[in-house]
């Protein structure tokens, strides 16, 4: 049984001062990430009055170690995630600045483990005034 | 008394006198106030689940909020104060401030308090069935089965999981101009832990049911920590003393097991009606307490020091003894004791430049660590057993490292390190006594002025790497019968499952590598001003089959690129990319019992 | 008598001190590159280098008390050694120590801030991993006309992903620190600085890695009545602080992380049912009687899915064995004598 993770994570950030005052930000990272068991590959071997591996069957008592066969997507993970932000600060004058700032990470989990579906998106726009005495 | 203080007073004013002047030489007459106000607005949204796109954000939770800052600098003379914040949200706050009077006295602190959400296990996964010969199958494991599980309907209807962290730390420094030298100071920290959490329990009803609760969480950690540096010359110690305490008020969580869903004392046989062995040892009725962290109480002594033994050579030294105890141990009948562990270590290294290119260093650190045994004293005689600290050990490390500036642009490093992990009481690990050996070697080359590549490799080898001793694998299950002269069945109460089933276990388990390679490659390349690019990559092979029946593997890579460009003064940019691979190749046991 | 011998002796261990210290001036000092040069003050300077004027806002080092650095010149010449040739020679840029591109190496950049900082948080800088490699104060450090906290260079996490990039990657996984939403900085668990124990990371605790962990995460301090071996061991036996796919910054996910050195439950191999099976839910009986099991009677379901023991117990161990730190309660079950850490 061996366990893989797998992740590709792409950064990027820029600024950007184009006058004295006045100033821009922008930063972004994409993640894709799975993980997994693999390989677990039981030969079906049953020690009670030879059953099989057979799903319809009604008596239970049957222990075979080919049933955990599956146990590979149990705790498979899956995911991707968006993480945006964005901002402007400009100093109006000497007294009074205005910032703004725009965040948004979004999750896409495709492979939902015991906590659910833990898909989501969430974004935040937010703007203030500085006032400088 | 009156004649001491006398002596004492002359004392200081013959020493501080002279240092009148010096201390307020640099006096800046200069006077400025910088005030600093912030205010707007935050409209916040979010989709589908929080818990992870914004695990640590607490906006989500309303559509517009208020966010106020600002900050304050104040110079006067010799009087200096700086405070800035920013409020988010009533669980999203940051502040910071700074006292300086005259360099003599010094206070800086802040406060942080945020928002941690934490997930919810659906237990969907907990719903095997079973059936006997004869009859319909039966749905055991069943979530259905505890009523209360669902944390939604239960005493807090809807309750989103999370925990609200609100840190609080202050540190005030003292330096006496008539002593220049010496500085004492305490440091404060306050964490305090307050919200709800999923908690789950798993006893009494055969092992098999499951149920959960909202536990509510309300736990404080506070730190004292007095200290005083002394610079004497080319000696600097320095002492502290650390008090930590870790309170925790959180209501005490209880599941009830009552006689309507008392589980029978043993296993039932439904064709003959027969009732025997017995899966757990503990069948009485009422509140079972879960899900409980005990408080707990630490104290450290520290003392550190260097020798400046010359502009090129210094020798530092240190000794630590510290003492943690739980204070609930005994509340659970456990001999009426608390438990506590009294770790020692004292450390010793010499750094000397022999020349301008050649940089030595030696350091040893042996470390103690006693920790308490606790006699567990189940319901049961036969169930009475000693629990020997795992913590208990001898840790004797020591280290070799040199740094040789081969050529302008070249610099070799070689490094050697051994450790001896002595283990007092680990009755379940292969071997007790560890012995790790770890060789570096680093080289840093710089063939242009505008490229520069450093290369390293390690190799460490475990003799006897950390295993859990006989962990799977049983052989045969010693049968048994019982007084009634009853079989196959080990039952609890005479004959312990856990010897005569899980004891016939042979084949050992380990997660740590005997040998390790790992190779690492950077390069730093900027052919211009405008732009940098560097890449590295690194790779790790871990292997272990010693005492194993199986080869345990782990590979890891971890690579990846940067580039950052600046076309102008005004721009830059910066992309990135990291790729990580990790592998891990163990072994899976799965017993085949009686059933 | 004893209190006259303990007063003089203090009073005799400052006087002492001081001497000490003027001793270490005359023996730790910075480089030399203008032999005979004298001290010419700050104010010299700043009738060239006016943008450094306003610098005394920021910069600390402008600001220093002479008992804070007793036996060492103050101001601008504290660090860039005496100027009076480099004065007279017009501004000769060889003629005073510089810490840029062209300027002194990283152990003799070091060597000048560490004639000052020798104690505190800088005490093991000489033998740290950041000395060993070639990493220098200015490296991370911009002294002048910096309003950044610590005279850091550029903001904390930015300046350290810089060199650390893999580590600044991890910020993105789906279970990590606080560290790219700003709540906690890389300095909250690293000591760039160097420290006593020398361990891999220069992790900020002089004691053992655990007590790192436990300075926040504080609830599992223990020591606990029922143990978990790895937790002993070391927290990275199962974590990695940077950040992990897993949750719970988890090197792997649950099961494989704990089938690497335990075997799976048995029962984890039974065949489920399927067809007709028997949920119990409130309601009587087809007799009218109640069940023994708290009001709640059986009633035929259909069939669920074969693996459902399989994936009841091959999905997440933490479930049943929430615990997994220690706990000072007994879990019920037999077998583990109270060892199970199910409570």
């Amino acid at each position: 049984m061996d366990y893989t993770s797998d992740v590709h994570t792409f950064m990027a950030s820029a600024n950007y001062n184009p006058l004295p005052g006045l100033s821009f930000n922008a930063g972004a990272s994409y993640s894709i990430a799975d993980s997994k068991i693999q390989n677990v590959d039981f030969a079906s071997d049953p020690h009670t009055d030879g059953d099989r591996l057979d799903t319809d069957t009604k008596w239970v008592g049957t222990y075979d170690v080919a049933n955990n066969n599956e146990m590979e997507s149990f705790s498979k993970l899956d995911y991707t995630v968006w993480d945006i932000n964005v901002g402007a600060s400009y100093a109006i004058n000497d007294y009074v600045g205005i910032t703004v700032n725009y965040l948004y990470t979004d999750v896409d989990d495709q492979d939902p483990y015991v906590y659910g579906d833990e898909s989501g998106q969430y974004q935040s726009l937010m703007t203030y005034l500085t006032f400088r005495f | 008394m009156k004649k001491y203080i006398a002596i004492f007073v002359i004392f200081a004013l013959a020493v501080f006198l002279p240092f009148g002047n010096a201390a307020w030489a640099d006096e800046d007459s200069e006077q400025s106030i910088h005030v600093e106000l912030s205010g707007g607005v935050s409209i916040n949204g979010n989709n589908d689940s929080p818990n992870k796109a914004a695990e640590y954000r607490s906006l989500s939770d309303e559509d517009t909020v208020g966010i106020y800052g600002g900050s304050v600098d104040v110079r006067s003379g010799k009087i200096e104060f700086g405070a800035e914040g920013r409020h988010i949200d009533t669980v999203d706050q940051d502040y910071s401030g700074h006292l300086d009077v005259d360099r003599i006295f010094e206070l800086h602190g802040g406060y942080q308090e945020f928002l941690h959400r934490l997930g919810q296990d659906e237990l969907l996964h907990i719903q095997a069935t079973s059936a006997a010969p004869g009859m319909a199958a039966q749905l055991w494991h069943s979530y259905e089965y505890a009523p209360d599980f669902d944390v939604n309907s239960n005493e807090a209807p809807n309750k989103d999981f999370g925990v609200n962290y609100e840190k609080y730390d202050a540190t005030t420094v003292l330096r006496l101009p008539m002593v220049p030298g010496v500085k004492v100071g305490v440091h404060y920290r306050y964490e305090n832990r307050e919200g709800y959490q999923q908690a789950m329990g798993m006893s009494k009803c055969g092992s098999c049911h499951v149920v959960a609760h909202d536990k509510d969480i309300d736990e404080t950690t506070q730190d004292y920590k007095p200290f005083v540096e002394v610079n004497l010359g080319q000696l600097s110690m320095e002492y502290s003393f650390l008090y930590r305490t870790f309170d925790n008020h959180s209501d005490h969580l209880n599941h009830l097991y009552d006689p309507a869903v008392h589980p029978f004392t043993g296993t039932w046989d439904p064709i003959t009606n027969d009732k025997y062995g017995g899966v757990n040892y503990d069948y009485r009725d009422g509140p079972l307490e879960l899900s409980r962290n005990p408080e707990a109480t630490k104290t450290v002594h520290h003392v550190k020091g260097k020798y400046d033994i010359s502009k090129n050579q210094s020798v530092s030294f240190g000794y630590i003894h510290s003492f943690a105890e739980n204070q609930s141990a005994d509340e659970y009948g456990i001999e009426g004791h608390e438990l506590d562990t009294t770790y020692d270590a004292g450390m010793l290294s010499w750094t000397a430049n022999l020349t301008r290119d050649l940089l030595v260093s030696l350091n040893g650190r042996y470390q103690f660590i006693d920790s308490d045994s606790a006699d567990i004293d189940l319901k049961g005689d036969s169930n009475d057993w000693t629990r020997d600290s795992d913590e208990e050990r001898n840790i004797a490390n020591v280290r070799a490292d040199v740094r040789y500036r081969l050529l302008r642009n070249l610099t070799l490093r070689g490094g050697y390190e051994y450790e001896s992990d002595d283990r007092k009481n680990q009755e379940f690990i292969v071997d007790r006594d560890i012995k790790t050996h770890k060789f570096k070697t680093k080289a840093k080359w710089r063939p242009s002025s505008g490229l520069s590549v450093t290369a390293g490799y390690k190799f460490t080898f475990r003799d006897d790497p950390y295993a859990l001793e006989d962990a799977a694998y049983p052989t045969h299950i010693e049968l048994c019968v019982d007084d009634e002269g009853n079989e196959p069945v080990p039952h609890v109460g005479t004959y312990p499952y856990g010897e005569y089933v899980y004891g016939t276990r042979t084949h050992n388990m380990s997660t740590d590598p005997e040998f390790e390679h790992e190779a690492k490659m950077k390069a730093n390349w900027s052919p211009m001003d405008m732009l940098f690019v560097s890449v590295y990559t690194r790779y790790v092979h871990g292997v272990n089959n010693e005492d194993l029946e199986y080869k345990y593997k782990d590979d890891l890579l971890d690579s990846g690129i940067d580039v950052t460009v600046t076309p102008i003064n005004k721009l830059s940019m910066t992309l990135g990319y990291n790729y990580l691979r990790n592998n891990m190749d163990s072994e899976f046991y799965i017993p085949y019992y009686h059933g | 008598m004893l209190k006259r011998v303990l007063i003089a002796a203090v009073g005799l261990c400052f006087l002492i001190g001081c001497q000490m210290l003027e001793k270490r001036a005359s023996i730790i000092k910075v480089p030399e590159v203008a032999p005979g040069a004298t001290y010419v003050g700050s104010e010299a300077c700043l009738e060239c280098h006016e943008d450094f004027a306003n610098d005394r806002h920021n910069n600390v080092h402008m600001r220093i008390a002479s008992f804070e650095a007793y036996g060492y010149q103050h101001g601008c010449e504290g660090c860039h050694g005496p100027g009076s040739v480099h004065v007279d020679g017009d501004g000769d840029p060889e003629k005073i120590l510089r810490f840029g591109k062209d300027g002194l190496a990283a152990d003799e950049v070091a060597g000048v801030c560490t004639t000052c900082h020798q104690a505190g948080a800088q005490m093991n800088w000489a033998n740290s991993e950041h000395a060993l490699s070639d990493v220098t104060c200015t490296s991370c450090h911009n002294i002048h006309n910096n309003p950044e906290k610590h005279l850091l260079a550029e903001k904390e996490i930015d300046l350290c992903a810089s060199c650390h990039t893999s580590q600044k990657a991890k910020m993105y996984y789906m279970s990590h620190h606080p560290l790219k939403e700003g709540k906690m900085t890389c300095d909250s668990c690293h000591e760039p600085h160097g420290t006593q124990t020398g361990a891999d990371g220069m992790l900020k605790t002089d004691e053992r890695l655990n007590d790192l962990c436990l300075k926040c995460h504080t609830r599992y301090q223990g020591p606990f009545v029922f143990e978990h071996a790895p937790v002993s061991e070391s927290c990275l036996e199962c974590h990695e602080p940077h950040g992990t796919v897993a949750n719970n910054l988890l090197k792997q996910n649950e099961p494989f992380l704990c089938l690497q050195c335990h075997e799976a439950h048995f029962h984890a191999s039974r065949q489920g049912s399927v067809g007709l099976m028997t949920e119990y839910k409130p309601g009587k009986t087809i007799t009218g009687t109640m069940d023994a099991y708290n009001g709640l009677t059986p009633h035929a379901i259909e069939g669920k899915d074969p693996h459902d023991w399989s994936r009841g117990m091959l999905t997440k161990c933490t479930t049943c064995h929430q615990s997994i730190h220690g706990s000072d309660l007994p879990s019920q079950a037999g077998a583990g004598l109270g060892a199970g850490l199910t409570r």
